[in-house]
């Protein structure tokens, strides 16, 4: 006798976690899943050890403070880790190709996904909870068994977390286009990379904070939110608290959570099935309105016109910005990692203070922040290599050119025209009104040698084509990292010379120097690139 | 077997498909023609559970698309022209997962899916060991048919699925898709390779716009519009005249 096929549902849960740590496109699974295996663990420690900051408080905070500051470290890492990934895996426009004419329902499909996702978010509370489930034992009055409750209550978080995501794109999806919400999702996972890097930032300043110590269930505005609710059924299961103080937001918690999954799995799972289909439609449907063409006429003018005079750089600018706008791979991958890049410089600039003002500390930092810019281009560079549509990347190879220098250039121009240049000059502007100095504008002059000498780098290893590269190739690349830290020291070290030249009073001198210096850079680097053969056969 | 009445589908304002009807019995072949954009896609899309109709209904061996998904699916087998598969996946995998999602166990797919390797000359090592995303495009394609035909459909749609074979492959199958028709299945064959469609097609429906043009026999629909091939059918009632002359002013400009 044969063992019967396994039910559809597991069938599907085994293949999204396959998909989880193998990527959707891969040539070689073994390294593929050896570096995700790799790269979870490294997360899984990180999160321990992050999670022992808040564990402390299991000798200093009250009961409720103590658990609602878990749960929100919890909201703010693993549901935005949850929340991040949900999209790329909830809405994959080849799946109803794959799928959808077999017999599986949306609501399996659905179920399959969002459990996949949940598991994976709750390994990562468990590890970021891990120290506060042994030291919330010392909390006063929690009971024997505050790890199993506050485990339940993650879980339960865990659940309104995801709940909350699929609900939001569900109706997303059934109000917007496939378009809008390609463009609604990319910034939806751009948010919450701010509100992640924010979050790290300001949490670990908010737990030392002694209104935390305070937080009553009794006041109005703490009934809002929910990592109360959650702390509340923790201070409710072990009796830490009063039944008569904590039961209405444990109550709220249990009512909401189970509210939005019915809405979000039940009500709305259905609709899932309909959002893929609406996915497939668009696809199918041809639109009749014609697409302005501004980028064209742009290129066609001063002063883009005098920057792309070879024919093959402008149109490898064009391409580069026609992904840069409308691929929803490119825009989901690139956007979330470069927000933390201009946001981290900002908090940095900003100061551990927040002081508003100049002196020479400060501008030390806002140089410091500034001079963070230079990584914008080596990133999207990196980025901008890989896509799912590489294989079009033959169209250069087979094409009649002498190198492939016109290609990089004419992308290095797009990065530096669309992201890198803007990026300093956001940093600079931000830092000029919370600062209220006009500093950082000045500081910013270094920034922009910085950002160019460093567009050059991605092209000094190897053969640079645009989107040439399969997309999982990008997670095995272990030298980008070896780059990144060299151009964040070095960008670093001439950000705090620069500062030190302003203190001396020998800024401009300085600048001088450095755009001579980098002029120096960029044709040794030319040099470096036209020297290499070209040639265009894979091996 | 395949019973279509007023099936329609609007995009926007734009009709993709327009009142489409069509009864295929078992044991046919029916070659589904039209210029690009004429709504085939989306008819098989529709008759797969893919789309939603707008209006009318489909009926998959008396089972409605629309009321019963799931029943219909499990009675149809569908090649996408896209070939799409999850790259990550070994062949063996991604064949192991549909017959899963079939209800078919592992026991039981195995030797199914060993019989579709003999025919197709597909290596079980690379089956095995090899991620889809790194198969050439016409083993790619070989799986994804294997995917469609492995739980026994009564009804099989296919979209372009010769697109990227080569000739022997192409051979087995066109003969494969012979003997299936004889078995008493009914089989959708949506091409744009005429002289492939005339060869392996029972009968044959032509359209455009989303309206069907013309219906039957290639014999028949030769004889009834007084044309020598089915090509030549085709380019009348779709396309532009005078394709010779518009070449041959076309390329004397290109060349020029």
């Amino acid at each position: 006798m044969t063992a019967a096929a396994p039910s559809r549902e597991r069938v599907l849960r085994a293949l999204f976690w396959k998909l989880l740590f193998r990527g959707r496109s891969a040539f070689d699974a073994a390294a593929t899943k050896r570096a995700k295996q790799w790269s979870l663990g490294g997360t899984l420690a990180v999160y321990t050890l992050f999670g022992l900051l808040p564990a402390i408080g299991a000798f200093m905070l009250p009961p409720l403070a103590f658990a609602s500051s878990l749960h929100a470290l919890t909201l703010m890492f693993a549901s935005l880790s949850l929340a991040s990934s949900a999209g790329t895996m909830l809405f994959v426009r080849e799946e109803s190709e794959i799928l959808l004419h077999r017999p599986v329902r949306p609501e399996e499909l659905l179920r399959a996904k969002t459990s996949v996702l949940v598991s994976y978010a709750l390994l990562l509370a468990l590890a970021l909870n891990a120290a506060g489930l042994v030291m919330g034992l010392w909390n006063e009055g929690n009971a024997i068994w505050w790890p199993l409750a506050h485990a339940l209550s993650t879980l339960l978080l865990m659940l309104f977390s995801a709940s909350a995501i699929v609900l939001a794109y569900n109706v997303c999806l059934s109000w917007f286009g496939r378009e809008r919400f390609d463009n609604l999702l990319t910034l939806v996972q751009t948010l919450m990379s701010v509100v992640l890097v924010v979050g790290s930032q300001l949490v670990p300043r908010m737990l030392r904070s002694d209104e935390l110590r305070q937080v009553d269930v009794a006041a109005s505005w703490t009934i809002l939110l929910p990592p109360v609710w959650f702390g509340a059924l923790d201070a409710v299961l072990c009796g830490a608290l009063p039944l008569e103080r904590a039961w209405l937001p444990a109550a709220i918690g249990v009512a909401v959570t189970f509210v939005l999954a019915w809405l979000a799995f039940v009500r709305l799972g259905a609709a899932y099935g309909r959002g893929l289909m609406a996915l497939n439609e668009t696809a199918t449907a041809e639109s009749d309105r014609p697409r302005r063409r501004p980028l064209s006429w742009l290129v066609r003018h001063a002063p883009l016109r005098w920057w792309l005079r070879d024919a093959v750089e402008r149109q490898a600018f064009l391409l580069t910005t026609a992904y840069l706008v409308r691929d929803r791979e490119i825009k989901l991958k690139l956007y979330p990692s470069l927000t933390p890049l201009v946001v981290m410089p900002v908090l940095i600039g900003i100061g551990p203070g927040g002081r508003r003002g100049g002196g020479e500390d400060s501008v030390f930092l806002e140089t410091l922040a500034l001079g963070y810019a230079a990584i914008v281009p080596i990133q999207a560079m990196h980025l901008l290599q890989h896509s799912e549509h590489w294989r079009a990347a033959d169209l250069f190879r087979s094409a009649p050119l002498v190198h492939w220098t016109p290609l990089f250039h004419g992308a290095r121009k797009a990065v530096l025209c669309w992201l890198a240049l803007p990026a300093v000059v956001m940093i600079a502007g931000i830092l000029v009104v919370l600062r209220g100095s006009a500093s950082p504008m000045l500081m910013a002059l270094p920034a922009v040698v910085a950002v160019l000498v460093s567009s050059y780098v991605s092209g000094l290893f190897g053969v640079w084509l645009p989107l040439s590269k399969a997309s999982t190739a990008q997670n095995v690349a272990s030298t980008g990292c070896i780059v990144f830290g060299f151009v964040i020291a070095g960008s670093m070290a001439f950000s705090g010379l620069a500062a030190w030249m302003h203190w001396l009073g020998w800024f401009w001198p300085f600048f001088a120097v450095a755009v001579a210096g980098g002029l120096a850079l960029q044709a040794a680097f030319l040099r470096s690139m036209h020297e290499r053969r070209w040639r265009p056969a894979v091996k | 077997m395949i019973s279509i009445r007023g099936l329609t589908k609007a995009f926007g304002g734009a009709l993709a498909v327009d009142a489409l009807s069509l009864e295929v019995p078992p044991g046919q072949i029916l070659g589904l023609l039209g210029p690009n954009g004429a709504g085939k896609t989306t008819t098989l899309k529709m008759l797969t559970g893919m789309l939603e109709p707008t209006t009318g209904t489909a009926l998959i061996c008396g089972v409605d698309i629309v009321r019963e998904p799931l029943e219909c699916k499990r009675l149809l087998g569908f090649v996408p022209d896209s070939g799409a598969v999850y790259e990550a996946l070994t062949g063996l995998e991604f064949l192991l997962l549909v017959a899963a999602l079939y209800g078919i166990a592992e026991a039981e797919a195995k030797p199914r899916i060993r019989r579709f390797l003999d025919f197709f000359e597909l290596d079980e090592r690379t089956l095995k060991g090899k991620l889809l995303g790194a198969y050439s495009k016409g083993m790619r394609r070989k799986v994804v048919i294997t995917a469609a035909l492995l739980h026994n459909p009564k009804v099989v749609l296919l979209d372009e699925p010769l697109d990227g074979l080569d000739a022997n492959a192409a051979v087995g199958f066109k003969a494969l898709l012979e003997e299936l028709a004889r078995e008493g299945k009914t089989i959708v064959y949506s091409s744009h390779v005429l002289d492939v469609v005339e060869r392996v097609c029972h009968r044959v429906s032509i359209i455009s716009k989303g309206k069907l043009l013309v219906d039957g026999t290639p014999a028949e629909l030769l004889q009834a519009h007084g044309a020598a091939t089915l090509e030549q059918l085709f380019t009348r009632l779709t396309g532009v005249a005078g394709h010779e002359a518009r070449a041959a002013e076309f390329a004397k400009h290109m060349l020029s």
